[in-house]
Formats: C-alpha cells, sequence, structure tokens
C-alpha cells in the first residue's frame, strides 16, 4: 500500500486541473453525498458515467489508478460476500449456494456501489488537486468564522495529507526490517500489537520533531500571504453539472 | 509612526507559544493521519454492521499523547476530513450519511473517548494505574455513547445492541487497551520531554 498513487497530486493541465479549487471540492462534497443517498440503479449508472467522464478529462493514469483500486476491490468483495450470507432472504434460482439470499447480495452490491463511488470521486479530486490548493480553500472557508485559527487548521489538513504514504511507507520498511530478524511470528496478541505499534511510534514522533524543526528552519509562520482564487464559467458549469446530479439523486 | 511599526504582523504569537503551537499542529496531524490508516486496517464482522477497526485504538494513542485540547482538536480534523467525503472512515466509508448511520455513535463517541483519556492522563502525577482506568472509562463512554446510537438508528432491542455493537469487541478493547497502556509507560516521558533545544546564535 506504501506506492499508493491515490491520494496523491498527478501534475497536468486539463480543465479539472485549472478549475477553481473552491468548486471542485464543493463538487466532491456532494458527489459523495449523493453516493450515500442513492438507491436505485440508473442513481449509480449515472455517478459511474459522470466519474468516468471526469477521469477522462482530467487525463488521469488508468492503469495505475486501477492497481490501486485493487485494495478496495478486496474490501468491496468481504463486504458483498458478507452482506450476501447475512441478510435473510429468498435464494437466487440461477445461483443455487445454500445460505445466499437475492436481497443480501442485492444491499452488498449497493453498498460496494457507494464504497466505489467514494473512493473514484476522491482519486479524482485528490489527482488534479495539489495538496497546497486543499490547505487554501480550507483556509478561506474557515476565515469569516471567528475563533478558528483558519491557517493553523489548514496546514493541519495539508500536513495530514502529507504524512499518510510516509505513514504507509514506515510502517511497510518496519515490517520488513522486523521480517529480516525473524521476530514477526508472535501468537500473543498484546505482544504482537505492542511490537508492531512501539517501533513505529517512536519513529513517527522522531520524524515529526524533523518536520517542526524543518519548518521552523525554513520560517514557517501562520500570518501569511493569502491565496486568491479565480472561478471560470466552466467551472460554474461543472459545479452545476455535479450540483443537478445530486439534487435527481435525493429527489428522485 | 516608528518606520518599524508598519511592517509588524498584528497577531504572530510570541516565539516560545509559536514554537509549542507549531509542534503540536504537526503532531495533531501526525494523530489524524494515524486515525485514518488505523481505520483501513479494518475488518468487518458476519454478525453487525460494526467492523473491528484500529481507529479507536489511535484514538486511545491519541489522547494519551496528545491531551485533550489537541486529541480533540486531532478527532474533529478526522470528522471533518470524513464529512468532506474524503474516505477516511472504516473501510474507506465517508460522507455525513455514515455519521448519522448506525455506525456514527462510535464516530462521535471517539470524541469522547479522547477527550476523557487525554483530561485524565494530563492531570496530576502520571501512572500507569490512571492511564488504564483512564483507558477504560474513555471506552465505556466511548461503546455506551455507540451501542445507545446502534439501538436507536437501527430501532433494535438493547440485547441485540448489545450482541452486534460491544460482545464481539471485548477482547479487542482488552488487547487495545493492555497495548495502550504499555506505550503511555515507555513512550509518553520521552514524548513530554519535548524536542531538542532550538539552535540560537
Amino acid at each position: 500500500m506504501a506506492e499508493i498513487t491515490f491520494f496523491q497530486y498527478i501534475y497536468g493541465d486539463t480543465i479539472l486541473h485549472r478549475m477553481d479549487g473552491r468548486l471542485k471540492l464543493a463538487c466532491m462534497l456532494l458527489l459523495s453525498l449523493a453516493a450515500s443517498f442513492a438507491t436505485a440503479l440508473h442513481h449509480y449508472l449515472l455517478a459511474f458515467g459522470l466519474l468516468i467522464f471526469a477521469l477522462r478529462l482530467a487525463k488521469l493514469p488508468w492503469t495505475a489508478l486501477l492497481k490501486d483500486l485493487r485494495f478496495f476491490g478486496l474490501i468491496i468483495l468481504l463486504v458483498i460476500s458478507i452482506n450476501a450470507w447475512t441478510i435473510p432472504g429468498d435464494p437466487i434460482p440461477t445461483l443455487p449456494l445454500p445460505g445466499l439470499s437475492r436481497q443480501g447480495v442485492v444491499a452488498g452490491l449497493r453498498f460496494a456501489g457507494r464504497l466505489a463511488i467514494i473512493v473514484l470521486v476522491c482519486a479524482v479530486v485528490t489527482g488534479t488537486t495539489p495538496l497546497r490548493t486543499f490547505g487554501q480553500v480550507i483556509e478561506w472557508v474557515l476565515r469569516p468564522i471567528p475563533f478558528v485559527p483558519a491557517a493553523r487548521i489548514a496546514t493541519m489538513v495539508t500536513l495530514t495529507f502529507a504524512l499518510i504514504p510516509v505513514l504507509l511507507g514506515q510502517f511497510a520498511e518496519m515490517m520488513a526490517a522486523q521480517k529480516a530478524r525473524g521476530i514477526e511470528l508472535r501468537k500473543n496478541p498484546v505482544r504482537r500489537l505492542y511490537y508492531a505499534v512501539f517501533p513505529f511510534l517512536e519513529q513517527m514522533l522522531r520524524r515529526t520533531d524533523q518536520i517542526v524543526e524543518a519548518m521552523e528552519a525554513r520560517g514557517y509562520s501562520e500570518v501569511r500571504t493569502r491565496a486568491v482564487f479565480k472561478s471560470t464559467k466552466r467551472d460554474w458549469l461543472i459545479f452545476l453539472l455535479c450540483l443537478s446530479v445530486f439534487l435527481y439523486v435525493c429527489c428522485s | 509612526m516608528e518606520p518599524n511599526e508598519f511592517f509588524k504582523p498584528t497577531t504572530a504569537p510570541r516565539e516560545d507559544e509559536a514554537r509549542t503551537n507549531l509542534r503540536m499542529t504537526v503532531y495533531v496531524a501526525l494523530f489524524t493521519a494515524l486515525i485514518i490508516i488505523g481505520g483501513y486496517i479494518s475488518i468487518p464482522l458476519p454478525i453487525g454492521p460494526v467492523p473491528i477497526v484500529l481507529a479507536d485504538f489511535f484514538t486511545m494513542v491519541t489522547g494519551v499523547f496528545l491531551g485533550y485540547r489537541w486529541g480533540l482538536t486531532s478527532v474533529a480534523l478526522y470528522l471533518c476530513l470524513g464529512i468532506l467525503g474524503l474516505p477516511v472512515f472504516a473501510g474507506g466509508k465517508a460522507g455525513l450519511a455514515v455519521l448519522f448511520g448506525p455506525t456514527g455513535g462510535f464516530l462521535f463517541g471517539y470524541l469522547f473517548l479522547v477527550a476523557v483519556v487525554g483530561f485524565i492522563v494530563h492531570k496530576g502525577k502520571p501512572s500507569l494505574f490512571k492511564t488504564a482506568m483512564a483507558l477504560v472509562a474513555g471506552n465505556l463512554l466511548l461503546y455506551g455513547v455507540g451501542v445507545t446510537w446502534l439501538k436507536t438508528v437501527l430501532k433494535i432491542g438493547w440485547p441485540a445492541a448489545v450482541a452486534a455493537g460491544l460482545i464481539p469487541f471485548i477482547p479487542g478493547i482488552i488487547i487495545k487497551i493492555v497495548v495502550a497502556s504499555a506505550l503511555a509507560r515507555t513512550l509518553l516521558p520521552r514524548f513530554q520531554q519535548g524536542p531538542v533545544p532550538p539552535f540560537r546564535q
């Protein structure tokens, strides 16, 4: 999972890359809400159609994204099969497996569709938006709210995203190091968790202090120039498209 | 008007304060990222909608290390990222619907967990017993809120809610509490010592 390209910005110069960050995040919010309200088949087809169009528009690398989706595919398969076998209902005549119910399969597929939409929306948005923009948009949203340190929260969000791949890489490295020393086989679950988390946290705490020092050395300050956003007609069109999909899914 | 007055930033805090704030800012980001990763290491259970996750373990660790103020910030940030539509909740879920769905009580319960653990651990002298008790109290609150929520949303009776939302996790909770207490004992003193002092000319 360490090489996941999925939450990472991929450089490009397309309509979606140039889109106003505020509207892009609003679209993400709307689409993920729409995903949780979707019930009928045509809702899912609509959302998937829109997302495939967005993926083509953004010219993101298909193969790399699909490779990363394997992880989510595993979760989706697990969820479908658990739902299929635990929700009581009528058996499927063409697929006579013991315990399998039609209602269960439908519920599982619905859940899987929702998950896939959310993951794809996230892939499109994070693939076309640099981390800086994320932070700036969040600062822009929080700025008018009193007593909220907008700049600090924006820094926190940016750092969180930056840290996720670092953490995954560190964890994989540590597990490999333990395996190389032959200490991965612990039966006792307490020791197992402890020996996985202790060195990992220790490393990460040290690393975090280094990040703090690096930020100080580069003169980090919460008092800084504010970002200026510009939105074009095309951005508003994309936003309206997402809004209409959201309203359609919620109202029908 | 003095010439320098014009260039002086109006809201810049004192240097020490700014330093502590920056350090805690980065730590909040670190622990939020840990909670997010913990949500991905989740195992769905065949008997109910609540999966076993490591997110609550990292929430406990957040409370132990950051205290209640910064810990609450960290968990609130996690919830906000989920609301925004990023797949950060257990198993890649996101959105307001999850927060108000059957398992939403556990997500809100994280706020209580981190607040209680952070408050008790950072009050008075540190001891292993106190940390363990703080974790037990926090988990009682977490599962109290979570199970009540599950019961209300799914409209099921208490026995069914407890069977789906509490009983399968008891062994996991005990393991997590033991490990979190052990981590607090070994790592917390080092963490509280603070970073290496800054280089001054």
